[in-house]
């Protein structure tokens, strides 16, 4: 299995921000600001679904402004339409439009969550869980995913990484926790990890764990990629609502995480546009620097 | 295929607080038809109890719910104390697809199917939904539409747009352009004849 740090174009990038509509104008404001954008390509198309001879309707405006910002910056493709974790075959209409976008913007690295949200009805109809929902950590799953995963390694040559994903519920019984899980997918295809680490805060504060000890039980030589966030409390809970800017336990985290982790790549901020007003140009611009300080830690360990 | 049938069965709960209710209550009859094994049946039955699953729940509908909110928002406003059981029984008669976003149009045929066979009676809402439904169409596709109001369009969306439904409005056949070009969208009235406040 090929390790995602041998695979072509293995240089760190830096510290990127997931794209949203309010980054055209902070980057017209700041262009020298990221070193990377992280795209979700599945929102620059219509899905018409897979019974359609024209399943993937992109949409005109949002591309063109992509194009317009790839021309200055490296672009990593972040899916959330594989729904790795759904029972049944790889969705392979959505692996080839991801084929085509990553020879398109040539990203580096491609990613998606572990996770499912693609379900297929008795008769065919294909629809939508509403949320990423969690897989359990059961051997059968492990299967099923690691299957999936070769088969998008093998039409994308570019690495693949798999996001930890932020759940609500806790599925008893498992035959795996967590990061077992995420070791053997990874040891079993040679997958890399995206670690979500607000997506562990989240969880770890929800379910009551400690989340420099999920972190520490990861083999960490799979992560490519990290991503930072910020949240919010709902209903008793904390979300990862992408509210505006990530806070400090999180920041512990990536300064205790980075420099144990000897193949980074990218640092990943991702806020969602309807709080850039309130999160401010200037606040953006302080998240990213601090994550390129904290960045410039990897591997030293 | 037990994993199918334990996704499918997991997913109809987020999407329902009132089949969690049910199986929280014990009623293991909203599990028949699918294919479970024992220890998915004990999942099920776990994770309707956790706090987790009202959260999952809530985010299920607030992630349907925002599109149309986004897409619809005067439709929305006009619609007012009416809005709730229409999303429940659009929600209730269509199964969604892999995409949200498509919901606006559908959600929008559904209100007009509504408003044809007299299911639904809402004010302003016929012409405002058409208009709406027009504007989401040229933000995808260059072009151009003309959508035909029976109030004046200027000060009935203003008072929309703000949250409020106007209590009245001149009445008269108006004609309002649309025209998408180059990303841009204007929108101007191109014809009036105004006759009374309605």
């Amino acid at each position: 299995m090929g390790h995602p740090e041998s695979a072509p174009g293995g240089k760190p990038l830096g510290v990127g921000l997931l794209y949203n509509t309010a980054l055209p104008e902070f980057l017209a404001e700041n262009p020298e600001a990221v070193d990377y954008l992280e795209v979700i390509p599945d929102t620059f198309w219509s899905d018409h679904g897979a019974s359609s001879s024209s399943r993937f309707e992109e949409i005109a405006g949002a591309v063109s402004d992509l194009d317009r910002l790839a021309a200055d910056h490296p672009i990593v493709g972040h899916s959330i339409g594989f729904s790795i974790g759904s029972a049944g075959e790889l969705d392979l209409g959505q692996l080839r439009q991801i084929a085509g976008w990553q020879r398109r913007y040539r990203f580096p690295w491609h990613s998606d969550h572990l996770s499912f949200a693609r379900l297929t009805a008795h008769d065919g109809h294909e629809h939508n869980a509403g949320l990423a929902v969690p897989v359990p950590y059961d051997h059968e799953l492990l299967d099923l995913i690691a299957a999936k995963v070769a088969a998008i390694q093998r039409r994308v040559p570019v690495p693949f990484l798999v996001e930890n994903n932020v759940y609500f519920i806790d599925i008893p019984e498992q035959e795996m926790s967590e990061p077992e899980f995420l070791n053997a997918l990874c040891e079993r295809t040679g997958c890399g990890l995206l670690l979500d680490l607000h997506n562990v805060y989240a969880n770890a504060r929800n379910h009551d764990f400690d989340a420099a000890a999920f972190v520490a039980a990861l083999d960490l030589e799979r992560v490519v990629e990290i991503h930072i966030a910020g949240g919010s409390e709902f209903a008793g809970m904390y979300t990862d609502s992408h509210a505006g800017p990530c806070p400090e336990p999180v920041w512990q985290l990536l300064e205790a995480t980075v420099p144990r982790v000897p193949h980074l790549r990218g640092v990943t901020f991702e806020f969602h546009e309807s709080y850039y007003d309130a999160l401010g140009e200037d606040r953006l611009r302080r998240e990213i620097e601090r994550a390129r300080q904290v960045f410039g830690l990897r591997g030293v360990a | 295929m037990s994993i199918a049938g334990f996704q499918q069965a997991l997913s109809d709960l987020i999407a329902s607080p009132q089949r969690c209710l049910r199986l929280r209550a014990g009623d293991q009859a909203g599990l028949e038809g699918y294919e479970l094994s024992e220890r998915e049946r004990r999942r099920l039955a776990a994770v309707v109890l956790q706090p987790g699953m009202s959260v999952s729940c809530s985010i299920y509908r607030a992630n349907r719910l925002t599109p149309i909110a986004g897409g619809l928002p005067c439709s929305c406003t006009a619609l007012g104390d009416a809005l709730p059981a229409e999303i429940e029984a659009f929600w209730a008669a269509e199964a969604t697809d892999m995409q949200f976003g498509r919901e606006v149009e559908r959600f929008g045929r559904f209100l007009g199917e509504r408003l044809r066979s007299g299911g639904l009676e809402c004010r302003y809402l016929d012409e405002v939904l058409s208009f709406e439904l027009a504007l989401n169409r040229l933000r995808h596709e260059e072009g151009a539409s003309t959508v035909r109001f029976a109030h004046d369009p200027v000060p009935l969306l203003e008072a929309l747009t703000e949250g409020r439904v106007p209590g009245a409005v001149a009445t008269g056949s108006y004609e309002v352009v649309l025209e998408a070009n180059a990303g841009d969208i204007r929108v101007w009235v191109a014809s009036e004849s105004g006759t009374a406040s309605g």
